[in-house]
């Protein structure tokens, strides 16, 4: 498909987003007293709020990372683009459908596959260079399409997908050459051709690596380069005008600028996380949805495969989980295939264990169970929509609780008929009308009477989810024995919300 | 326009709403994609925004001046039912070039006092090789890095860059990034007099003793800061001025007065904490609440009302005397550094960083992208304090950070107490 239907696509499906009319001419400017009221009395949004786009793909909650390409057959983390193209040959034809059945046992919703990685060698027949699969090794390397193969596996297993593309391209001779070329006959055509792999693409990843020192072959030129800004370089705003042309809820994750970089490799975020600004905590103030994504290495080398590696314990995955998807963050995870195009029987081991760790301790809703749940106060219902307390139980992410505007403080109480053995609290605002949650507190009794703080100094913000674990640790599992739970909102920045509180 | 107004350059783009030139059409954008003025839930949009006299062509009696003496403005109604991106939206009559030039977009602002949230500026256009494509694609967002606070004109300016391919059609003005949550009323704001240039620099200062960010801010650092300065007159006692380091800006006008008699001369002396601190003093000859320098041959003119600086308290130079800025030097050879602190500083060593992406993280995925070495006072020559790089250092990108710090020529037998060797093999 050329460039320029692609563009006449995006010219149907481009919003009006403004009311225009004659501008008014007058000698004073009188305000418009416009009656206008938020339907079935919903609470007004707390900017910023996520675009539909980026809601959906904070709803993806825990995914996977591919790294399998050049670099697989080099034993590199960083190529330098002067690979032979016939270093790539895996020993069977690379099983996608292998990769994601394997990550799917682990409670995994998606996955994203390395489909060019710095040194520039792409898993397609691209049309913008030749170093690719098309002059791979062997014949199994020249019938490799990962793009086409991982969109259909992902499709047929019911799992959401997309593609990692580096930016930073090592092999090509315009990368970096002072002019536009690059950027309109390399990176712009491999973003299109990707985005015709589905328009059901969840998330498109950049790489913000960018030259410097790391010497790259460059088409011969066998030198450094860098750039001066990858924003304007790589002309984000219209590279991601035109890939949300083709599949509208794929998330530009990094120089993309709709989801950031949770700020480490290591595998958690800040138990302060808003989804607004930068680093593990994010930014209260910031003016930018733009929720935490972390990227973790599930094996103990590098990210992408290496002899003699194995990978991380279950109980350790699971610890990262708890302090990335529990923290208002989402988590993909890297599983690197090995040489033959598949993940090593070692992962797909523990990725079984993970999702048995995972089922264990984080499904049977206690919450459900409750004899009694009241809320200290409840917002008034509109026409078609009530906001009490029996809405964070329904299994319904679209029903909530709120309390009135102005009511900053609130409490939530459960109560069971027996005693229970209490692990974990999980909580998740209606982020729709943005991130409010600012301080809670976690208390348990045995009697009604006398409360004791739980997780107590850790409890800050909510966002999309947040899981406490109630002994204080994301390392131990630890049970806190309660007949009763409250939970009260200490402080937000409008009436809080939530549209789900589980316990496990 | 005031007195200090800067000629225009050639290649810049006004809208006048004095005379309709400039532009096409007025109206409201929100980029929140459930705002009711892109539902249609707000039935009359453009009456939000409208051309209307200048509220205010007040004179600033205390400046002299008439910020703003235009006769038409243009006003748009801050409406709580909005975003925090909720504006007005201009259409340019003549699409805004862009090259990979910075540009820069000047507009007076007028809010109501107590109005305190940011201003922002987002840029609509498209792509010119992209005839298919709609001009409405966002292509930047730039906020204040002032807040307006005490309801009178005030001149912004805002860089704006994009991709060299791309068109701007249309400016909107954000006059409060905040969200209006919290709000039971809408306020009216006033946006005049725009112009996009090449000047970085405002049209006219409507303060005191400006400063070109936000006075109100707080440290987001510990490590560098400025203790206090003390002046000493005639050679007299001097005097202290602490510093409240709560902040990043003290005015300290009320609290803290020097007196110096015709006649006599005073010397300034900052106490920092950090390295590579610069300090600059100014002295407001004429009493007209402005810092003007005058600089000749990099160095402060006769009657400059900038009347001592010190920079980076000291600089590191090659071996043959110059200063090191930005030098390409031979791979894989060792390199001879210089130290020559400021008068009345010393240097505890120096922090030498090789590798590649510096500014970046020190690992990336694992691999590591650099490394910093820290070389004692020590280490250098005690006469004529120089050092020689490796050659294992000198392996890419080389950063040299000059250690100094107030005092006397350092003595190569005492063992600094502030130094820690980062560097592991």
């Amino acid at each position: 498909m050329g460039q320029k239907r692609i563009l006449f696509i995006l010219a149907l499906l481009c919003i009006c987003t403004v009311g225009y009319g004659q501008p008014r001419s007058s000698e004073q400017f009188v305000p418009v007293s416009e009656s206008y009221s938020i339907a079935d009395n919903e609470p007004a949004p707390v900017h910023p709020v996520p675009s539909e786009r980026q809601l959906l793909w904070q709803e993806t909650e825990f995914y996977a990372f591919f790294h399998f390409g050049m670099n697989t057959f080099t034993n590199s983390e960083w190529g330098n683009g002067g690979e032979a193209e016939s270093k790539f040959a895996p020993t069977k034809v690379p099983n996608p459908r292998q990769w994601l059945t394997a990550v799917k046992a682990a409670g995994m919703k998606g996955g994203i596959a390395v489909v060019k990685h710095h040194d520039g060698f792409c898993l397609w027949p691209t049309a913008t260079t030749t170093h690719s699969v098309v002059n791979a090794g062997n014949d199994n390397g020249r019938n490799t399409n990962i793009p086409e193969a991982f969109a259909a596996a992902a499709r047929d297993l019911g799992m959401k997908y997309g593609f990692y593309v580096s930016p930073w391209d090592l092999n090509s001779k315009y990368w970096g050459d002072g002019t536009s070329d690059y950027l309109n006959k390399v990176f712009l055509p491999q973003c299109l051709e990707l985005a015709q792999y589905g328009s059901d693409q969840f998330e498109m990843w950049f790489d913000g690596a960018t030259g410097g020192d790391h010497a790259g072959y460059y088409g011969g030129a066998n030198t450094t380069r860098t750039i001066k800004d990858a924003a304007t370089y790589y002309d984000v705003p219209n590279l991601r005008d035109t890939v949300h042309a083709i599949a509208p809820n794929c998330v530009m994750w990094g120089v993309g600028d709709e989801a950031r970089w949770i700020g480490n490799e290591a595998g958690w975020a800040g138990e302060t996380n808003w989804s607004m600004g930068w680093g593990e905590s994010g930014n209260m103030y910031a003016w930018k949805w733009k929720a935490g994504e972390s990227d973790a290495k599930a094996t103990n080398k590098g990210w992408f495969w290496h002899s003699g590696e194995s990978p991380k314990s279950a109980t350790e995955l699971f610890k990262i989980y708890l302090e990335t998807v529990g923290r208002n963050a989402t988590l993909i995870l890297n599983f690197p295939p090995d040489q033959s195009g598949e993940l090593p029987s070692a992962d797909v081991t523990v990725l079984e264990q993970l999702g048995t760790l995972i089922n264990n301790r984080l499904t049977n809703d206690k919450a459900k169970t409750a004899t009694h749940i009241e809320a200290s106060l409840t917002r008034a219902a509109g026409a078609a929509r009530n906001f009490d307390i029996s809405n964070v139980t329904d299994g319904d992410k679209d029903t909530y609780w709120a309390t009135n505007d102005g009511d900053l403080s609130a409490s939530i109480t459960l109560e069971w008929e027996e005693e229970q053995s209490l692990y974990y609290v999980m909580l998740m605002e209606y982020i729709k009308l943005g991130q409010r949650v600012k301080n809670f507190t976690i208390e348990t009794s045995l009697d009604g009477a006398t409360w004791t703080k739980q997780a107590s100094g850790s409890t800050t913000t909510i966002g999309y989810k947040r899981i406490v674990p109630l002994g204080g640790s994301t390392s131990s599992y630890t049970a806190v024995k309660a007949k009763y739970l409250r939970i009260t909102i200490d402080d937000a920045r409008g009436c809080p919300t939530l549209h789900t509180l589980s316990v496990f | 326009m005031a007195a200090l107004a800067a000629q225009l350059p050639a290649s810049a783009q006004t809208i006048d709403f004095e005379t309709g030139e400039g532009f096409s059409r007025l109206g409201v954008y929100d980029t929140w994609e459930q705002s009711p003025f892109r539902t249609g839930a707000i039935l009359s949009p453009e009456c939000y925004v409208g051309i209307t006299d200048n509220p205010d062509k007040s004179v600033n009696e205390d400046l002299d001046i008439q910020p703003n003496p235009s006769e038409k403005v243009l006003a748009v109604q801050r409406s709580r039912f909005g975003s925090n991106t909720f504006g007005a939206r201009i259409d340019l009559a003549d699409p805004l070039h862009m090259t990979t030039a910075t540009r820069y977009v000047h507009v007076m602002v007028l809010k109501p006092q107590g109005e305190t949230a940011k201003i922002m500026v987002i840029g609509l256009g498209k792509r010119r090789d992209w005839k298919e494509q709609s001009p409405e694609t966002e292509q930047f967002w730039e906020a204040s890095s002032n807040t307006l606070n005490d309801g009178s004109w005030t001149d912004l300016v805002f860089p704006i860059s994009t991709n060299e391919y791309v068109d701007i059609h249309s400016l909107v003005f954000v006059p409060d990034l905040a969200s209006p949550h919290l709000r039971t009323s809408d306020f009216v704001a006033y946006f005049d007099e725009i112009e996009i240039n090449d000047n970085p620099k405002p049209r006219i200062v409507t303060s005191f003793y400006p400063v070109n960010f936000d006075a109100e801010q707080k440290p987001t650092r510990t490590d560098r800061s400025l203790n206090n300065a003390r002046f000493t007159i005639s050679g007299e006692t001097a005097k202290s001025v602490s510093v409240n380091k709560t902040m990043v800006y003290s005015n300290q006008t009320e609290t803290a007065t020097v007196t110096a008699r015709p006649g006599s001369s005073v010397s300034i002396k900052m106490s920092y904490t950090g390295n590579w601190m610069s300090g600059y003093a100014y002295v407001d000859w004429d009493n007209d609440g402005q810092f003007k320098p005058v600089i000749e041959e990099n160095k402060p003119a006769a009657g400059s009302e900038l009347v001592s600086y010190t920079y980076l308290n000291g600089d590191v130079l090659a071996d043959d005397g110059t200063v090191l800025s930005e030098k390409r030097i031979p791979f894989g050879q060792a390199f001879k550094i210089k130290m020559e602190p400021a008068p009345d500083f010393t240097y505890t060593g120096a922090v030498i960083t090789h590798g590649y992406n510096l500014d970046g993280p020190e690992y990336v995925r694992d691999n590591r992208q650099y490394k910093s070495i820290t070389i004692p006072a020590s280490s250098f020559d005690s006469e004529t304090h120089e050092y020689s790089i490796p050659t294992s250092y000198i392996n890419g990108e080389v950063h040299i950070e000059g250690l100094f710090t107030p005092g006397e020529n350092p003595d190569p037998g005492t063992e600094s107490q502030k130094y820690t060797v980062t560097y592991i093999n």
